[in-house]
């Protein structure tokens, strides 16, 4: 069977037919046979049976009488049937009376005593019983041979054995033909297949020859190949469709077979990966990645042929003129509906461009634009993460804050883009004298931070510093200029001084203060007392809350004086804090807290109300001249407040003086700051014919370009410089010539602080228009001041 | 030796118990009275409805040389029938039997007298005396040396319509086909 299972259809069906037919003959011949045998010795028997009869009948006479010549007559009848071998009769007593054998062999009569059967099988053997009046009176035996039947047995199989040799080869003749009429059309659909498989044409279509099943094959085939060709078609346009659109794609894409070979790759991708011509190759294109990626990519990918896991990546080509690229790389498997692996999918994109804007968006957000160094978050970020390193290493670290010193009006003067030029170069500075693992970083616009890490001690920090200070101290060539540009450090260390970086930064912005305290250029190391101070300063600012509300405060008027004439000109207002359990508090030490807290805005008001409001009443009461002046201090807060004018205006109003008898005076620093809005709001208040003054002159930057500019009426001469004559002759010529220019500027000039006859005389010769100081007055009480008027009244008019 | 053995095997047939002696000595009539028996076996008479079982009337005419034997098939049935012996003589009616059996002593003669009245009664005659199947008797016994034998007049049996067994025709030594006055 596994023979017949190897063999071509056709032998197969000639086989079958052959065998079937030869086996149907066999069985049919073997039939045949038996029966043509069967039928020979029944035949045989049946003509034994009328024979005996014929004779038994016959012999019943010569049976009974016992006529042995007529008994033998009888059984020699016998003969005339050639198959006839021996004849035998017995008597009633089964007793042998007569017998004759028809040929040479002779036969034994069977032993009739015991049983009527013989032992001998190769004869037909009959008895029949001899029967007279229902008697029976005698039994006759004959047996005959088959000779005949096996003969004519024999002649017939021989001739069924021609019959069945001759069927066998017609059988064979008929199954070749056959399997033609079977194999032929087969064989033809498989040429047809061929060659739809090697012109890959699915037009082609077989011929249908006859109009049997192997012609309705032909039809169903036929169909099969219109629905393929259909599929074809539309998978051959969806197919182009896809190139299309990939060629179009600004994506690179590509597929890869099972095997790992790229098998389709578009333009795209071509030219993202710098493959131009060459076949694309999954070594190659993995042999252009940047070493850092390589690995991690491909462990991806080796996680996406082994687990078909999507994988997506960022890495970096390295091109072969070494440029690099970022690339995007995305991939997924393809699996067939049952689940079969088909390939990967994959695209690629060039993202260079991306990730320079990402990088420089990262720059953005954690580098000054301006300087390069950290910004304000990225240095936050560090010092947090320094914290806790240092928790964890028990080493220290620094925080160094600088702060330039006048930055302010070196912009001012100088203008934005040196200022910014400045910031640049300090930044360079700076930068070079730390150590490359420091972080120095712009947080505000002149304020710097230095962190350093893996500091032993306060010396080593110190040493920074000094290199800071020095490295900074040389001037800065920008546009043609020299320019001096000093700062001032404050220090904070950790874990002594704070673990929390917040409190570190507060800290080094409180030395930093203190380093300005201390004339700036300098460093400070933070000191616990700074905080005392802070402290100080808070307990301060909740008391003067309470001031403010209970009018603890009292106003001091100091009197100037017309060297000239030695008359009254008018008082500047110096406010004095009554504190109930601290006594006087002079204004150094709770103004600059309350300047500080905006609570000088109410103390400035409050102060200029009751200025204004005594003034008034001095003046109406002929005690002061109608045109004497109070001069009311303002800070840089007042300055800037929006609403400073229309306070004055109304306390103008409520006090009923003149605005020619208030004077404002200012700082020369407050002006400074920012010099065009100053001279606006200045401006402003001089059009309501209010008097403008800068106190302190000489002790701050002014440009006389800017003086002239100024809408001042009084110039004030710092105490520092009249305290040194006649000692200091510098200090007199600046003194002197401050007084000429502001004549020439068409100002008064105040000189505080007198406190000598020689400083009067030289200021008197000198043409200064009024003084001020202990000499004339010290600061007086407001009945102090009635007093004093009374009094000078009473010299001036004796 | 022979006839010693047929007169056994006959009497054997007769007889369901045959006795030792009658087996020893087989005196001729003994042998022809069983001979007789075994005879009307192979005959067949006219007419006869077999639903109606008439006996057999086996008739000894005048004098019975049989001495007895024949009663040893009295009432034995032939073909259904049963065997009557009766003894007859030319003053008794012949037409009730069925058998006349005619010994050596009386003559043929006899048979041509009385030849119509047999014929018309179907009567089966058998005789011992030589040539009675000549004269016109159906069947004769003859002696051959000690064989006992049959002589069967055809036209005799036609004439009287009794059938004569083709077999027993067989096994006669002489067969008439016509009747010798």
């Amino acid at each position: 069977m596994r023979l017949l299972h190897t063999q071509t259809v056709r032998t197969k069906l000639v086989i079958i037919a052959v065998a079937t037919s030869t086996l149907i003959l066999l069985l049919t011949t073997a039939a045949f046979l038996s029966l043509e045998l069967y039928f020979g010795h029944q035949d045989l028997n049946k003509k034994l049976t009328v024979l005996g009869q014929v004779i038994a009948e016959r012999s019943t006479a010569a049976v009974t009488f016992r006529d042995d010549r007529l008994l033998h007559s009888n059984l020699a009848s016998l003969e005339a049937d050639s198959s006839v071998v021996q004849s035998c009769i017995y008597d009633e007593e089964k007793v042998l009376i007569a017998s004759h054998s028809m040929q040479e062999k002779t036969l034994a009569c069977p032993q009739m005593m015991a049983t009527l059967k013989t032992n001998e099988s190769a004869y037909i053997e009959q008895y029949f019983p001899i029967k007279l009046d229902n008697h029976i009176i005698g039994t006759l035996y004959i047996a005959c041979h088959d000779n005949d039947i096996m003969t004519r047995f024999q002649q017939v199989s021989l001739f069924a054995v021609f019959i069945l040799f001759s069927a066998i080869i017609i059988a064979l003749l008929l199954a070749t033909r056959l399997q033609r009429i079977v194999t032929s059309p087969l064989r033809l659909l498989a040429t047809t297949i061929r060659n739809i498989i090697q012109r890959n044409d699915f037009s082609i279509r077989a011929n249908k020859q006859h109009n049997d099943e192997l012609g309705h094959l032909a039809d169903i085939f036929n169909e099969l190949l219109s629905k393929i060709e259909s599929e074809h078609s539309s998978l051959k346009s969806s197919e182009e469709k896809f190139r299309k659109l990939t060629s179009l794609s600004p994506v690179g894409i590509f597929q890869i077979n099972p095997e790992g070979e790229i098998i389709y790759v578009n333009q795209r991708w071509r030219e993202i990966n710098n493959i131009k011509h060459q076949e694309p190759n999954l070594q190659a294109w993995f042999s252009n990645l940047h070493p850092e990626d390589s690995l991690p990519l491909n462990k991806l990918w080796h996680r996406l042929v082994t687990e078909h896991e999507d994988m997506a990546s960022e890495v970096r080509l390295i091109a072969k003129n070494g440029s690099i690229s970022w690339v995007y790389i995305q991939a997924t498997s393809l699996h067939s509906k049952d689940g079969k692996l088909l390939g990967f999918l994959g695209s690629v994109s060039d993202i260079s461009e991306l990730k320079k804007a990402q990088i420089q968006m990262e720059n953005l957000a954690f580098y000054d634009p301006l300087t390069g160094l950290a910004n304000r978050r990225l240095f936050k970020n560090r010092l947090a993460k320094a914290v806790k390193s240092v928790q964890r290493h028990d080493s220290s670290i620094a925080l160094l804050f600088l702060d330039l010193d006048q930055f302010k009006r070196i912009n001012d003067t100088l203008g934005h883009d040196m200022g910014d030029a400045l910031l640049k170069e300090i930044a360079r500075r700076l930068d070079h004298n730390v150590r490359e693992n420091d972080t120095v970083s712009r947080i505000g616009g002149d304020e710097f931070t230095i962190l350093l890490t893996d500091v032993n001690n306060t010396n080593d920090v110190r040493i920074v510093a000094e290199k800071i200070l020095t490295s900074l101290s040389r001037p800065f060539m920008l546009n043609g200029q020299d320019i001096i540009s000093t700062v001032s450090i404050g220090i904070t260390m950790t874990p002594e001084d704070s673990v929390d970086p917040n409190t570190l930064m507060k800290n080094a912005d409180l030395a930093m203060y203190r380093a300005k305290e201390l004339g700036r250029n300098n460093f400070q190391f933070f000191s616990e007392d700074m905080n005392t101070a802070i402290l100080h300063n808070l307990e301060i600012e909740k008391e003067l809350n309470l001031a403010i509300k209970r009018n603890q405060f009292i106003l001091m008027y100091q009197p100037k004086i017309r060297m000239s004439d030695n008359t009254i000109t008018g008082v500047e207002t110096l406010v004095r804090w009554r504190h109930p359990e601290k006594g006087i508090i002079p204004p150094d030490n709770f103004i600059p807290i309350a300047e500080e807290t905006g609570q000088i805005i109410k103390i400035g008001a409050w102060v200029l109300e009751h200025s204004c409001h005594e003034m008034g009443a001095l003046i109406r009461e002929g005690l002061m001249p109608d045109d004497s002046k109070v001069a009311v201090n303002l800070s840089a807060k007042q300055f800037s407040d929006p609403d400073l004018l229309q306070t004055v205006l109304n306390i103008l109003v409520q006090s009923k003086i003149d605005p020619l008898n208030l004077e404002l005076e200012i700082t020369e620093s407050i002006i400074m700051d920012d010099v065009e809005a100053a001279i606006q709001i200045m401006e402003t208040i001089k059009s309501k014919g209010i008097h403008l003054a800068i106190d302190d002159f000489g002790t701050g930057y002014s440009s006389l370009a800017y003086l002239k500019r100024f809408p001042i009426d009084v110039l004030k001469v710092d105490r520092s410089f009249v305290k040194d004559i006649p000692e200091d002759k510098t200090d007199m010529a600046i003194t002197s010539a401050v007084i000429a220019m502001a004549h020439k500027l068409s100002m008064r000039v105040v000189a505080e602080g007198i406190e000598t006859q020689e400083q009067m005389d030289f200021l008197r010769e000198n043409n200064c228009d009024d003084g001020q100081g202990y000499l004339l007055s010290r600061p007086l009480t407001l009945p102090q001041l009635h007093h004093f008027l009374v009094s000078n009244q009473k010299t001036t008019t004796s | 030796m022979r006839i010693s053995f047929l007169a056994s095997f006959l009497l054997f047939s007769i007889l369901s118990t045959p006795s030792v002696e009658a087996v020893e000595h087989p005196n001729e009539y003994t042998v022809k009275a069983a001979y007789l028996y075994q005879l009307s076996k192979f005959i067949n008479w006219p007419s006869v409805d077999p639903m109606q079982q008439n006996p057999l009337h086996f008739c000894v005419f005048d004098s019975d040389p049989f001495r007895g034997a024949l009663q040893k098939i009295h009432l034995r049935k032939v073909q259904g029938r049963e065997i009557q012996i009766h003894h007859v003589n030319e003053d008794i009616a012949l037409s009730n039997c069925n058998i006349l059996f005619i010994h050596k002593k009386i003559s043929n003669n006899f048979i041509s007298k009385q030849y119509k009245i047999l014929s018309k009664n179907n009567i089966l005659t058998i005789g011992e005396k030589n040539g009675f199947a000549k004269k016109g008797g159906i069947i004769g016994f003859t002696l051959k040396g000690r064989k006992i034998g049959v002589e069967i007049n055809i036209q005799a049996a036609k004439d009287a319509s009794i059938n004569v067994s083709a077999n027993l025709i067989e096994l006669a030594s002489k067969v008439y086909y016509q009747r010798q006055s």
